[in-house]
């Protein structure tokens, strides 16, 4: 090997030492870090936080949160944990903004209603769920938005029209779920102008056998 | 911060003016680089050459130490970043299936396209022969092994495979091995560069023997 070469290899083990040293932060599952000892929490409860884990029944999908918006239900708690500003500029109708730290710290902790449904949503689901934790150590019937606001927004408020050839059934889905995205986003929708235009189903016509078995 | 798609909120229409721009780039310096030749392509089977596997083991040490200072220095957020869910038993049997593929036909997916770019006739025969196996997946997927469409909750053999193994939908390396992303860049670094001491190593051992 020429000079070059072990040049080469040097600097690639120096970066390679620099970047082990740096802390990479998505070896951490939550994006959201946390001291357990902030939280107004028992020490008890604190050593309860780790033996909860969310699994997908806790997780309340975006189309079931949708209908009980639609419906008005009256059952369940819905908060956004993002930031205010996040929460100004785009939020889910019916949902209070309770910022993550806020709600992890003071008194939000003790004071939220035990007999309804509580419903937490972040951008995605990562923060939610490390306060679903916390609530679910409070004993308090709380469920994470599946996907968070980012699914939300593409699945719920910005449904992806079908294609030409799809059927009935998928357009009259898609139309449903488009009035309802206007509805959502208050706006009024003209919802066919949307639909692309269809393709009728070509018939095709059964062969007609001629020949020997013609007459049988 | 990137990526900008996600935090700026873009829509699909820029993304595929972007995917347009850098696909062209990277089919351009692909086709620079000899990928769209199927001669030298296949001769890293032979270990003669190795440069595909040089190549591609750069861009992922180059992705990955991009990764983790960009991340370091707050311009990239790499939780926004789309990660395919891992399905191990499929990734294994895709991954023996691309490379017979790839040492009887002499390409990949990619540099197929890459090939024909420069009018190559077997470039054209490989390109429609994986969208003829991806169109017969595609339609025999939902079938039992008689043909029969499946009830729901029953499962094919293939269906059972190509679910199997989830390791999850955002697995990583560190996760997996519990250890910080740091650690793992610097192995497979490590890794990386022992690999092209021992590519140059065979490349000059069978090379020569080819010229001979």
């Amino acid at each position: 090997m020429n000079r070059k070469r072990y040049i080469g290899l040097g600097i690639g083990l120096v970066i390679g030492l620099i970047a082990m040293i740096v802390p990479a932060k998505w070896a951490e599952k939550e994006s959201v870090s946390m001291d357990n000892k902030e939280l107004s929490l028992s020490p008890q409860l604190i050593s309860n936080l780790d033996k909860v884990q969310l699994i997908d029944k806790d997780k309340i999908s975006p189309f079931t949160l949708c209908d009980w918006i639609i419906e008005g239900r009256r059952s369940y708690y819905l908060i956004d944990i993002r930031s205010e500003k996040e929460y100004q500029k785009d939020n889910i109708r019916s949902a209070i903004n309770i910022p993550f730290m806020e709600l992890a710290k003071s008194d939000y902790l003790y004071g939220l209603p035990k007999d309804k449904l509580i419903i937490l949503y972040s951008d995605t689901e990562q923060s939610a769920s490390v306060l679903w934790k916390v609530l679910k150590t409070l004993n308090y019937k709380v469920y994470i938005l599946k996907g968070g606001y980012q699914d939300w927004q593409t699945i719920v408020l910005n449904p992806k029209a079908p294609a030409e050839t799809s059927s009935d059934e998928d357009f009259n889905q898609y139309k449903t779920r488009a009035s309802v995205a206007a509805f959502l986003k208050g706006e009024s929708l003209d919802v066919d102008s949307t639909l692309p235009k269809r393709k009728a189903k070509a018939i095709i016509p059964l062969p007609i056998k001629k020949g020997k078995d013609q007459g049988c | 911060m990137a990526p900008f798609a996600k935090t700026y909120g873009w829509n699909d229409e820029i993304g595929f003016v972007i995917a347009f721009v850098i696909g062209i780039a990277f089919g351009f310096f692909l086709e620079q680089g000899g990928f769209g030749n199927p001669r030298k392509l296949a001769m890293q089977f032979y270990l003669r050459d190795l440069t595909v596997f040089k190549v591609m083991f750069t861009a992922i040490c180059t992705a990955m130490i991009g990764l983790i200072f960009l991340q370091y220095f707050g311009v990239l957020n790499f939780d926004l970043i789309y990660l395919n869910p891992t399905y191990i038993y499929a990734a294994i049997v895709g991954g023996v299936i691309m490379g017979i593929g790839f040492v009887v036909g002499g390409y990949c997916p990619g540099t197929s396209l890459v090939g024909a770019a420069t009018l190559k006739t077997d470039a054209f025969f490989f390109i429609g022969g994986f969208l003829l196996g991806v169109f017969i997946f595609g339609e025999t997927f939902p079938l039992g092994e008689t043909g029969v469409a499946l009830a729901d909750g029953e499962k094919s053999f293939i269906q059972d495979i190509y679910t199997g193994g989830h390791l999850g939908d955002r697995a990583t390396l560190p996760e997996y091995f519990n250890t910080s992303a740091g650690i793992i860049a610097f192995i497979i670094l490590v890794i990386a560069l022992a690999g092209f001491v021992g590519a140059e190593w065979l490349e000059k051992r069978f090379g020569e023997k080819e010229n001979s």
